[in-house]
């Protein structure tokens, strides 16, 4: 595996994260306390220009590197715009709380950062160890963050309880990888996925793995009976870093689940499918419930996160299409809701002091009509209240259950989710209908408001079309088999889905197609054939040599590869250089066939008979090649892999004293260069 | 010679003792952090072990970066522990209460 511009190239957002990390850092120490500013709009110029290569690659097709471990797909690249897009965010929020606080510290946006890139690994990651890295490169990250304000007792407690139980998770999550390495002997999805489909592996010990794993995904996405952390951590931590760890991480807890569970071990998807059907309905039972006890506001959406990662994980436990689509929607839409939620508390809160009580957002309406507003958009879209995009997000992953017949439980995530709207409107109730209790204005910066109304505008604007999001979700999944037929082969998906499959992506479905592997880019008939003529396996349309005799051997040029290629056909007026109609179809055929052949460079011969004088003939002779080479320029041939040459008559193949040995004279050649 | 079998029980106890050590552990934060690591070694063992039987390299890689998160997770889990000691004066994991989780 050589590592080359085309390998490195689909990785440039990641590189780019990277290298704005180092130069965040680096910046940041010469900078006065004064000019710390300057770090944050270096970290968000750079964030913008990672967002800009993320699109970009992202054009171009789907791509497997590293030997299977690093996947660039639509899942990745919408992944990762979103979390790109909310991390400015996050930081646009993060710079008031900090100036407010005294923690306004480079620092803050360098762990901001490398938790970005550990979560765009882990989108992207197409083996275990890529994401185990990605995974600890976030987690990291996070726990240095939620310690961020040193002199907090209570923060580096969170951070103290955030670790133990992190680094339990990862451990849980590594003793599951462990086994499914040890049953299958692969550590990248792909190679796993075969080794389960082969069915060559011991069932125990991957069962056994894979429990491990759910448990590991648990830990880390904040499921019950493995969210003992969130409340702790969420109030524990300075409010902009529960904003941060609250909302975009929530985004890559999807994508791991999705990786390993959908990419790795869709075989086994019966035994995770119960796992996680009791981990989702205890989730969002024990979320609802509990929060509805909770006086501090943190804590409060940190209970909101248990039952709506419940529901997202409804949608991935369906293990179909729609359903992977549905999580996605929903983990996108809850970290833009999240963000946006502990924006408000980040806006309402003062110098030094902390937004934490229900009480503190008594009478917002009365200090502030438009945020207000705004914080009623978020908490609706959190319920689930039409016409925001939190009831779409929860209708997209119930109508998933429903398809796969779980009725029960969708039944129990509307109950739940009822019980929870409960919470989100006591707070719309504080807001409006109770007495401020103080009569400060919002001394919040500009660019905060204006980011805040953004983002709660958002939540309306995708609940007004959702289709804009979920289509793009969508796509992410197309090519995903679902469960049932997670072993089966392409055809086979493909006549299940309806639709018919084109392997040679020849415009003709295979039903029909007689030629199932003509080579790419090819015209074909309608049973999908190309012609040729000379029945040498080469397709007219790239054959040089479209009369070499039967059973001759021939190369991938169509002509047999120890003499020189004559462009039969290929011929001038009479002392000129110009080309006539039918010599530029040979050569149309020619530039196909060597715009296939990667790399082999060629020589353009041109060869006279011997009448006229040896100087003249040489003359129209280099004209000639140049004319061909310039034409094949024309359709599309690299000029560094041609050359033309003129020899005269100095070459003759026949007599030169009878007409038509003179005309075999007169010729065209294309010799390989070797 | 030893089974492949023997290792996997190994690992497996060694696990379980870390994972007992966290549950149990009311004394001291620092025990805590061995336990940590105690189990991360325990996942190397498998990881050793599963190569070796299987012949096949690709788990001791694994092992090699394994090892090498280790050590970052240590230095940030004692950095913790030295802020957590300089705010509360104690590493009891019996104090760690002004939270209630």
């Amino acid at each position: 595996m050589a590592f080359d511009l085309n390998t490195l190239m689909p990785l440039l957002p990641e590189i780019m994260v990277l290298s704005l990390v180092c130069i965040v850092l680096v910046v940041d120490l010469f900078l006065d306390d004064e000019y710390r500013i300057v770090s944050y709009g270096i970290a968000q110029a750079g964030l913008i220009l990672a967002l800009l290569a993320t699109i970009m690659v992202g054009k171009g097709p789907d791509q497997t590197l590293f030997d299977g471990n690093y996947r660039i797909d639509t899942m990745a690249t919408v992944l990762k715009t979103s979390m790109l897009i909310l991390v400015v965010g996050a930081f646009v929020y993060a710079k008031d709380y900090l100036r407010n606080h005294n923690l306004f510290k480079g620092e803050f946006f360098e762990l901001g950062l490398f938790a970005l890139l550990g979560m765009m690994v882990m989108v992207s990651s197409g083996g275990f160890l890529a994401l185990y890295l990605g995974l600890e490169l976030l987690a990291l990250s996070l726990y240095a963050l939620v310690a961020f304000d040193r002199d907090s007792s209570k923060a580096s407690e969170a951070a103290m309880k955030y670790f133990v139980l992190g680094a339990l998770a990862s451990g849980m999550l590594l003793y599951g990888i462990s086994m499914v390495y040890g049953a299958t002997g692969r550590i990248d999805f792909g190679g796993v996925g075969e080794v389960l489909c082969s069915g060559q592996f011991d069932t125990t010990v991957l069962v056994f793995g894979l429990v491990f794993i759910v448990i590991g995904i648990g830990f880390k996405t904040g499921l019950v009976p493995f969210h003992m952390w969130a409340p702790d951590i969420y109030e524990g931590a300075p409010t902009a870093v529960t904003l941060f760890l609250g909302s975009i991480p929530k985004i890559a807890a999807f994508a791991i689940a999705m990786r390993m569970l959908v990419d790795g071990l869709l075989p086994l998807h019966e035994h995770w499918q119960g796992m996680l059907i009791i981990l989702s309905l205890l989730s969002m039972a024990l979320g609802n419930v509990v929060a509805i006890a909770q006086t501090n506001i943190k804590r409060m959406l940190a209970y909101s996160t248990i039952s709506h990662v419940g529901f997202l994980m409804l949608g991935i436990l369906s293990a179909t299409q729609e359903g992977y689509a549905a999580s996605m929607f929903y983990a996108i839409v809850y970290a833009l809701m999240a963000l946006g939620a502990f924006g408000v508390l980040i806006l309402l809160g003062r110098q030094g002091l902390d937004i934490e009580n229900l009480e503190d957002l008594k009478g917002l309406s009365r200090r502030s009509p438009w945020f207000a507003g705004m914080m009623l958009l978020l908490m609706f879209s959190m319920a689930g209240v039409p016409p925001t995009v939190g009831f779409f997000a929860k209708l997209f992953v119930l109508e998933a259950v429903v398809n796969v017949d779980l009725i029960w439980l969708a039944v129990f995530g509307v109950i739940f989710s009822i019980i929870g709207v409960f919470y989100y409107l006591r707070i719309v109730k504080l807001m409006y209908f109770d007495a401020p209790v103080s009569d400060e204005p919002l001394s919040a910066a500009i660019d905060t408001k204006v980011v805040l109304t953004l983002n709660a505008l958002a939540v309306l604007w995708f609940g007004l079309f959702p289709s804009s999001l979920l289509s793009v979700c969508s796509d992410a999944f197309a090519k995903v088999p679902p469960a049932a037929l997670a072993c089966a082969t392409p055809q086979v998906v493909a006549a299940n889905a309806g639709v018919s499959l084109d392997s040679d992506g020849d415009g003709v479905p295979d039903s029909m197609d007689r030629c199932a592997t003509t080579p790419v880019g090819l015209r074909v008939g309608r049973n999908g054939c190309v012609g040729d003529s000379d029945s040498d396996g080469i397709a007219d349309q790239i054959d040089m040599c479209p009369g070499t005799a039967a059973n001759a051997v021939v190369d991938e040029t169509g002509c047999s590869p120890d003499i020189a290629i004559v462009l039969e056909g290929v011929t001038f007026l009479s002392g000129s250089a110009s080309l006539t109609e039918d010599s530029k179809r040979v050569l149309d055929v020619v530039a196909a066939s060597i715009v296939r052949l990667d790399k082999q460079r060629f020589e353009i011969a041109g060869h006279t008979d011997t009448s006229g004088s040896a100087e003249l003939n040489r003359g129209l002779s280099q004209r000639r090649a140049e004319t061909v080479r310039l034409y094949l320029i024309e359709k599309g041939v690299s000029a560094l892999r041609l050359v033309a040459r003129g020899y005269g008559g100095a070459h003759p193949v026949a007599d030169n004293s009878t007409p038509e040995g003179r005309r075999r004279n007169r010729r065209v050649e294309i010799n390989r260069i070797r | 010679m030893i089974a492949l079998s023997d290792y996997l029980i190994l690992g497996a106890i060694l696990f379980c003792i870390s994972v007992a050590g966290i549950f149990l552990n009311r004394r001291n934060v620092l025990i805590l952090l061995m336990c940590i690591e105690l189990m991360l070694l325990a996942v190397n063992m498998n990881f050793i072990a599963f190569s070796h039987f299987l012949g096949n390299a690709t788990g001791q890689v694994f092992v090699f970066f394994v090892l090498t998160v280790a050590a970052a997770e240590a230095a940030i889990g004692l950095a913790i522990l030295v802020v957590l000691f300089r705010n509360r004066r104690t590493i009891d994991v019996a104090e760690l209460d002004t939270l209630k989780g």
